[in-house]
């Protein structure tokens, strides 16, 4: 997989549909803005027009039509600016007297032209049959439309130069953060599984992708490492029984004496130690996938616990061990019965065997009000701290050990399928296994 | 008794056929699940022994199917995964019993054995006896010669398991399962002390035995003949 170039990349494209959004926004605002002021300052001519109407009709009202025509004239000349009001008398056989501009026809009333000069008049037809016309140019609406847009243009420019560089500055940024995760995780898969991909600890969101990945590939790392564990183990354990069943049938095939039972009993039992290795190590792996806790139900424990002592009671009294009871309370918890079963089984077998000649081991479990602790101990000649992380691996067994490897491996896994946590205690003298599991809330 | 074997493994099927044959029984084999539907739904069997995983039609549905069909012939399932789930899946879909392959024959002899005299769940057995011992399940009380047997909870279990299946091969297996309720195989010979314990107290101080180990199987209680 190549990551993109910045055009294509998400980053990219994201603060260019940004930039659109925020240009027609700009575009919109600027538009309605100018519609207003245009409104304001129409509102505003209209009225200063609609005033110079009524001044001069009160001096028409007055003094009749030759003082209109004087008073017109004399306003004429005082205002020279640029600003000034347009005045316009047509008489009534349609010849315009005033300032230059085209004879007007009924309707009269509000009108506007448009053009190079845009103008606004006011026309009224007075009682003589003369028409008064008051206007005004309206030419600073156009600079103001002109100057609108050029603010306009200029601002959506440097808008889009700055987002454009922007987002090429920001998707480069990304992409190289995506480009390191690509390449550790390229790197991982090619075999490297220490690797991790380099975080920032800012807290923001490709942060915590990071960690999410890394949580991933520690998890990755502890898995091969385990497979390595157990097929070293695989490796060892069933290549050596392996090789003795071959052994014992080649011997039997260059024979020339028929095949004793004894022999083909040993070789059957070679086989079977193998199935039992083979059989623990797929139930290993399928209480590690963790499946099995969908058929969980709720399991009495200390009725298991009891059943369970005294199936191996009269095996432990015909060795000349002790297996007994401390605390019992009667405890619920959900779980698979068989699983449990195994487990209590695992490790009382352990600690028959283990706890020393003769062995004196006790069962105990006791709740509390955040956990239960079920508990096996023996006397025996215990196992030291640094041995109890290594105890629980597959294949590992103690010396003079007659076992698969297997059983408290198969112990740990079934504690962790119940949320339990398996503790090794110093008895003082022997070993204390202890199984937290959590309190319910029932 | 007249077998159904559905099994597509043709060395697996061989030796399971010529182990029945020589104690006596007659198999029929089908090496896929459509076939063996057929022989299943046509003819009649005593037991059917059914692997799970079939070429045409796996057991699970095979075994719903005639389940569904009102077909109650016991079933022994044979299976190469023997996961717990399976298990589980695998009984509640209707087999009777379950065993996990590899296998060996005495094994399956004695469980296909125990299925065909398996009496019906609705009759309710309060004694059971053989020669001059009996039990009385209702009282939990043991006798043997009109002497009474002082039996601990687990040693009636036992022997009350034992005679529901009176002169057949019980394996170790069978009663871990049947007794214990112990679906793996514990490191210690438990079976094998508590049959001891159960011989001092049943068969120790009277005329004969009636708990008999069958060499390389399991055991068997049978009044003498």
């Amino acid at each position: 997989m190549r990551l993109p170039k910045p055009f294509d990349s998400a980053t990219f494209r994201l603060t260019g549909l940004y930039l659109i959004l925020f240009v027609i926004s700009v575009s919109v605002f600027v538009a309605l803005l100018f519609i207003q002021v245009q409104k304001v300052l129409e509102h505003e001519t209209r009225s200063q027009i609609t005033i110079e109407t009524n001044l001069l009709l009160f001096e028409y009202r007055e003094d009749g039509m030759d003082e209109l025509l004087e008073e017109t004239e004399e306003r004429i000349e005082k205002s020279r600016t640029r600003d000034r009001f347009i005045y316009m008398v047509q008489n009534p056989s349609g010849r315009v007297i005033f300032d230059k501009v085209e004879p007007v026809n009924a309707p009269y009333g509000w009108r506007q032209t448009k053009g190079e000069q845009p103008t606004l008049f006011f026309y009224t037809q007075l009682e003589s049959g003369f028409i008064l016309g008051v206007g005004k140019d309206m030419g600073v609406l156009a600079t103001l439309e002109r100057a609108f847009e050029q603010t306009l243009f200029w601002s959506l420019t440097l808008a889009l130069v700055l987002g454009t560089s922007g987002g090429l500055i920001l998707s480069r940024r990304t992409l190289s953060r995506l480009e390191s995760i690509n390449r550790t995780a390229k790197a991982i898969g090619a075999g490297q599984l220490a690797l991790r991909i380099p975080c920032r600890n800012n807290g923001d969101e490709l942060d915590a992708h990071c960690n999410t990945l890394n949580q991933m590939f520690d998890r990755i790392e502890q898995l091969v490492n385990n497979v390595r564990q157990v097929s070293t183990g695989v490796a060892h354990d069933l290549r050596t029984p392996l090789a003795r069943l071959r052994g014992r049938l080649e011997t039997l095939q260059n024979s020339s004496l028929p095949i004793p039972p004894e022999s083909l009993e040993e070789a059957i039992g070679e086989v079977d130690k193998i199935l039992d290795i083979f059989a623990a190590l797929l139930r290993l792996a399928e209480l590690e996938a963790g499946s099995l806790r969908s058929g969980f139900c709720p399991v009495k424990l200390h009725t298991l616990i009891q059943n369970i002592t005294e199936a191996y009671q009269p095996i432990a009294e015909d060795d000349g061990n002790t297996l007994k009871l401390a605390t019992v309370d009667d405890v619920s918890i959900a779980g698979d019965v068989n699983l449990l079963q195994q487990l209590l089984a695992n490790l009382i077998e352990n600690a028959l065997e283990h706890g020393g000649k003769p062995s004196e081991v006790t069962i105990g479990l006791q709740k509390s009000r955040k956990k239960i602790v079920l508990s096996v101990a023996d006397r025996g000649p215990g196992v030291i701290n640094e041995e109890h992380s290594y105890i629980v691996k597959p294949f590992h067994r103690l010396e003079n050990s007659n076992g698969t490897g297997m059983g408290l491996a198969m112990v740990s896994a079934i504690t962790r399928l119940h949320d339990g946590t398996l503790i090794f205690v110093d008895n003082e003298p022997g070993l204390r296994c202890e199984i937290h599991f959590p309190a319910t809330s029932r | 008794m007249k077998l159904l074997l559905i099994e597509d493994d043709q060395a697996t099927a061989d030796f399971i056929v010529r182990g029945l044959k020589e104690h006596g029984h007659i198999t029929d084999h089908a090496n896929n699940g459509l076939d063996g539907l057929v022989l299943a739904q046509n003819e009649h069997y005593d037991v059917f022994i059914l692997d799970r995983m079939l070429p045409k039609l796996d057991g699970l549905t095979l075994l719903r199917t005639i389940r569904n069909a009102g077909n109650l012939t016991p079933v022994l399932m044979l299976t190469a995964m023997g996961s717990i789930e399976d298990r589980v899946t695998g009984l509640t879909a209707g087999a009777e019993d379950y065993l996990m392959k590899p296998f060996a024959f005495t094994e399956l002899h004695a469980r296909v054995c125990a299925l065909a005299r398996r009496p019906p769940l609705s009759q309710a057995v309060i004694s059971l006896s053989i020669a001059d011992l009996e039990m009385d399940l209702i009282k939990r009380r043991v006798t043997r010669a009109n002497q009474i047997i002082e039996l601990q909870p687990t040693e009636f279990k036992l022997l009350e398991f034992l005679l529901r299946h009176a002169g057949q091969v019980i394996t170790r297996a069978m009663l871990l399962e049947g007794v214990w309720d112990f679906h793996f195989d514990p490191k210690t010979n438990m079976v094998e002390t508590h049959i001891s314990r159960l011989r001092t107290k049943v068969d120790k101080n009277f005329d004969f035995p009636l708990i008999h180990t069958v060499r390389g199987s399991g055991y068997r209680i049978d009044a003498p003949t």
